[in-house]
């Protein structure tokens, strides 16, 4: 399904916000699986326009006061941040969290990897009478999500959705509406139905693929480590906790565009954060925050059903590519 | 601190070549001895102090410098670590 073609309205009646009565059952039960999957129910769930709104909207929303956002999170986060805490190098909050603040911490970074521990910081942030925020599309499908958190927001592209940005928050948080129209009453007349359900059918899908090929994509990721390792100075991103489709790593006396380029040409699909593939020539935040090498970064999303032949063929044309390019 | 055995000066070049400068001009310098680098470009703050992690040399210190920043390194190891590369510099 493309993109939408114009507002929902629900045939001229706003839907119920309390029970969605107003809505399609396809609708009904998109929200329902979305809803499971985020451990809330259906009416803690909100719908925009696309994944940096929802990450903008999340915080804005709530009340006034300090912001603590990690270093890795996304632009949008970091843009409302009043302190950035600073992460270890394998992309880990390292500060404590004790202040009565609003902490914005992403469960799954989606450029490095790495994993973070959301419920057992959301119990040290509650304990401090905190609140957490947390960006959860990148695990969401494939690791079973974690559940403390006080709101949450996610860019539904991240598990094969349609531009589509999920909010959700829970009852118990004092979230208000920064936008006149995203209170429930109007909440869906933000986006085409249709997104919503293409979103809770591409999860669905997700995870099912993510449940089968986990340990075959683990594997991989195992393995090009290894293979990193093996060819000299690259330096790899993240941790080898993190989720095992997300790997970043960066060649040395490379350049990240020649890299995407030489991967391009033998078939592969790679991005990079390095700074000259960026529109403001600077590098990727997530790289300086966690002390990484920024120049010669490649950056790989690897789809759950990638074939296994086509995993051999990258580690195996590695070597060859990163000789070319520091060479070129 | 001393005063470096050499100092480059490599504004206008972006990532990777400030680096790979840095990677080869440091073999003019005695180990133990250190080197300055100039750049004005946004990612040789954080890829000196990576490079330096990687090769086993030691990061001394950053300043501003005009437009950029100054690095101070000091030499560590004999290897060449460049080797094979392209020449230039």
């Amino acid at each position: 399904m493309t993109g939408p073609s114009g507002r929902f309205t629900l045939g001229g009646t706003l839907p119920d916000a309390q029970s969605l009565t107003g809505a399609t059952s396809s609708l009904r039960l998109s929200c329902q699986e979305l809803s499971t999957h985020l451990g809330v129910s259906p009416q803690e769930l909100y719908f925009v326009g696309d994944g940096p709104l929802a990450h903008t909207l999340a915080l804005a929303g709530l009340p006034a006061g300090p912001r603590q956002v990690s270093a890795i999170e996304r632009v949008e986060l970091l843009a409302q941040a009043s302190e950035t805490l600073p992460v270890s190098p394998r992309g880990h909050l390292l500060e404590s969290a004790t202040e009565a603040s609003t902490y914005s911490l992403g469960w799954v970074n989606g450029e490095i990897g790495s994993t973070q521990e959301i419920d057992s910081w959301a119990a040290r942030i509650h304990q401090s009478e905190g609140l957490l925020h947390s960006d959860l599309s990148y695990g969401l499908g494939v690791l079973p999500a974690p559940t403390g958190w006080d709101l949450a927001s996610i860019d539904a592209r991240a598990f094969g959705g349609p531009t589509l940005g999920i909010l959700a928050i829970k009852s118990r948080t004092r979230w208000s509406d920064p936008l006149p129209t995203l209170s429930p009453r109007y909440r869906q007349l933000h986006v085409d139905e249709r997104l919503i359900v293409e979103a809770a059918a591409a999860l669905g899908a997700y995870e099912s693929l993510a449940k089968k090929h986990y340990e075959r994509i683990s594997e991989f990721n195992r393995d090009l480590r290894a293979k990193c390792a093996e060819v000299a100075h690259i330096d790899v991103a993240g941790d080898p906790a993190g989720i095992p489709h997300i790997i970043t790593f960066s060649v040395l006396y490379a350049q990240g565009e020649e890299l995407v380029r030489a991967f391009a040409r033998e078939g592969f699909v790679v991005a990079s954060g390095s700074a000259c593939m960026s529109t403001n020539l600077e590098p990727s935040h997530v790289l300086v925050a966690t002390g990484r090498l920024t120049h010669g970064n490649v950056r790989l999303i690897v789809p759950y059903d990638e074939p296994a032949d086509s995993l051999a063929r990258f580690i195996e044309v590695l070597p060859r590519i990163v000789e070319g390019v520091r060479q070129a | 601190m001393s005063t470096p055995a050499l100092e480059i000066d490599t504004s206008g070049l972006r990532c990777p070549l400030p680096v790979l400068a840095l990677a080869r001009r440091i073999l003019e310098v005695p180990i133990g001895e250190t080197i300055a680098m100039t750049s004005d470009d946004p990612a040789a703050g954080p890829d000196v102090h990576a490079w330096a992690r990687m090769t086993g040399h030691t990061f001394l210190a950053e300043e501003e410098s005009g437009n950029g920043k100054r690095f101070l390194v000091r030499r560590e190891t004999t290897q060449d670590l460049t080797s094979g590369l392209p020449e230039g510099f």
